[in-house]
């Protein structure tokens, strides 16, 4: 009996170790370059909301229908970027846990194409606005599959099989009965806390709506508010140090930001990789925005607009201006208020408590209008206004009246006569969304300042703004 | 005594191989019964070497062992995946996509 009861001992024994190994595995890819970790590096995301990493390979095989129709194939219909060479897009990380997980990262919101024409080559853009990112289409995408007849093992797996040659008759019977379902389970929470984005208007690609996926998080009511914002550049983050930040800047802490949107991308308080975050915050500090092409701005005219620019623009825009990173009074900018409202004191609170496992944040404040951003590299902040409702420079000088109500967005072909991306024309109607500025939280009104320019100044100035 | 060990040996057996069967067709399905059944394959594994044994029912008696460790610990685990997939959710009903809107925009 004793030698019975040893047996018993041991097998439990030698199981609790392996089980406390397998439990607390957690080894995200490594990548030396500071821009690979950025564009491929986990900030733990994969810990709340990662996909299992074979799965997520196999899905888009599988639900191909299931996704936008549009230019690419798999997940570049959703807009995400891929690199020659690699098997995963841009703004994704990987994670060995107790199954290797796929999860977003910073790079999927800050990571741009742009094509100087048709026909050009496309660019990556570190540090850019996502401009052709649907997240929505993303969460969509995996928010419509979970209860499809397809999502089962016996149609999944060989699918498995197919994208990934190193997938194990182990993987296999785990992937059977529990990776599977528990994903299944995971994604129709996912379908439901969602719920709230398909009563509001389609955001788009490079938009988001930053808080009212933080309000399902801490269990407060989204209403009816819509807040659907353009997705930020993130270079010259030193300078901003101090601003008010978010487009409302309803925080002035860089390092509380960062965290803040490491949640945004999936991470919560248990799972974020702070020293990795850490990585990609040292680094965006100084990240520089890219520059105009010089042999496409006129010198003289710049020069000129230099004038125009410090008499009406420098104050709130440059980095060394009186109001640049405070909060213009909604009254006084007349933009759409939407994304103001959304942004409650209600929440507020619930950040500073740090319920669901969010971490508790110290820095928020409840503003009453918009921050002054600096104007670094705007060309390629297209299109413009906090809810990116205004596709060029030549068109937010004009009176919102004569603002187009509807354009295309999502395109990377560059507008370099109205300074902007695409918008209009056959080529734009045809791969890119249509904007409509009559949808809640839409609105271009407001930010009148510089639409009673003259021409000429108009001219100059917007030769001007190339510089910067 | 050495007839009702060896009988003992001989049930946890039976029982260890209905435990793995049952996770071998249901897995998650029927755990809340193969828990129990694991666990009294186990005790009744370990109690039947409280004797002399030998030949035979002392081999029953160890194959009993392992097995019902093997089945006591594929129906914890097959608890614990039940447990932690559960979210209020029935992971096996599906619609036909044709019958879902196109969400995708």
């Amino acid at each position: 009996m004793k030698i019975r009861i040893a047996i018993v001992v041991g097998w439990f024994v030698v199981l609790g170790v392996v089980g406390v190994f397998v439990m607390t595995r957690s080894d995200p890819e490594k990548h030396a370059g500071i821009e690979e970790h950025f564009k491929y590096g986990s900030i733990g995301a994969e810990g709340r909301s990662g996909v299992p990493a074979s799965l997520w390979l196999a899905l888009p095989e599988v639900f191909a229908d299931r996704l936008p129709k549009g230019p690419g194939k798999g997940y570049e219909r959703v807009g995400l970027l891929y690199e020659k060479g690699k098997t995963r897009p841009i703004g994704t990380s990987f994670r060995e846990a107790q199954t290797g997980m796929i999860g977003l990262n910073c790079a999927v919101c800050h990571v741009g194409t742009l094509r100087a024409s048709k026909d050009a080559p496309r660019q990556i853009i570190l540090g850019m606005p996502a401009n052709q990112f649907n997240l929505q289409a993303y969460l969509d995408f995996l928010r419509n599959i979970a209860d499809d007849r397809r999502f089962n093992a016996d149609t999944l797996i060989p699918a498995i099989k197919k994208v990934d040659p190193d997938f194990s008759r182990a993987d296999e019977v785990l992937y059977r009965h529990y990776v599977i379902p528990r994903t299944k389970a995971a994604l129709l929470q996912l379908r439901d806390d969602f719920q709230w984005m398909d009563v509001r208007p389609a955001e788009g690609p490079g938009r988001v709506d930053t808080f009212n996926p933080y309000k399902v998080i801490v269990g407060i009511s989204t209403g009816d508010t819509v807040g659907t914002s353009d997705l930020p550049s993130i270079w010259n983050q030193r300078p901003r140090e101090g601003m008010q930040l978010h487009w409302d800047g309803n925080n002035d802490s860089v390092a509380e930001r960062n965290i803040s949107a490491a949640i945004g991308a999936g991470a919560s308080a248990d799972s974020l990789d702070e020293p990795a975050l850490k990585r990609v915050r040292d680094w965006i500090l100084d990240l520089k925005a890219p520059r105009y092409p010089r042999q496409r701005i006129d010198k003289e005219l710049a020069a000129r607009g230099e004038g125009v620019w410090a008499e009406n623009c420098a104050a709130c825009h440059s980095f060394k201006g009186k109001l640049v990173g405070k909060v213009t009074p909604i009254n006084a900018i007349g933009t759409d208020r939407d994304r103001l409202d959304s942004f409650t004191q209600e929440l507020v609170d619930k950040q500073g408590e740090g319920t669901g496992n969010l971490p508790k944040f110290s820095h928020f404040r409840k503003t009453n209008g918009y921050s002054n951003q600096p104007l670094d590299g705007v060309w390629l902040r297209a299109p413009y206004l906090h809810n990116g409702s205004v596709p060029t420079l030549e068109d937010l000088l004009s009176p919102p009246a004569q603002r187009p109500d509807r354009f295309y967005r999502g395109v990377d072909i560059y507008d370099w006569e109205r300074v902007g991306f695409t918008s209009r024309g056959s080529t734009a109607k045809r791969t890119g969304f249509l904007f409509d500025t009559s949808k809640q939280g839409n609105g271009n009104g407001g930010h009148t300042y510089g639409t009673d320019l003259s021409a000429d100044d108009k001219r100059t100035l917007i030769e001007y703004i190339k510089t910067l | 005594m050495g007839a009702a060990k060896s009988g003992s040996a001989f049930v946890a057996l039976v029982l260890a191989v209905v435990v793995l069967v049952i996770l071998a067709i249901t897995f998650r399905g029927l755990w809340f019964i193969a828990l129990p059944l694991g666990f009294i394959a186990l005790i009744l594994a370990v109690r039947s070497g409280s004797g002399p044994l030998r030949g035979v029912s002392l081999v029953v008696g160890y194959v009993a062992l392992l097995l019902s460790l093997v089945a006591f610990t594929g129906a914890a685990l097959a608890a614990v995946a039940d447990i932690s997939i559960d979210r209020g959710y029935d992971v096996y009903e599906n619609s036909d996509p044709a019958d879902q809107p196109a969400l995708p925009r």
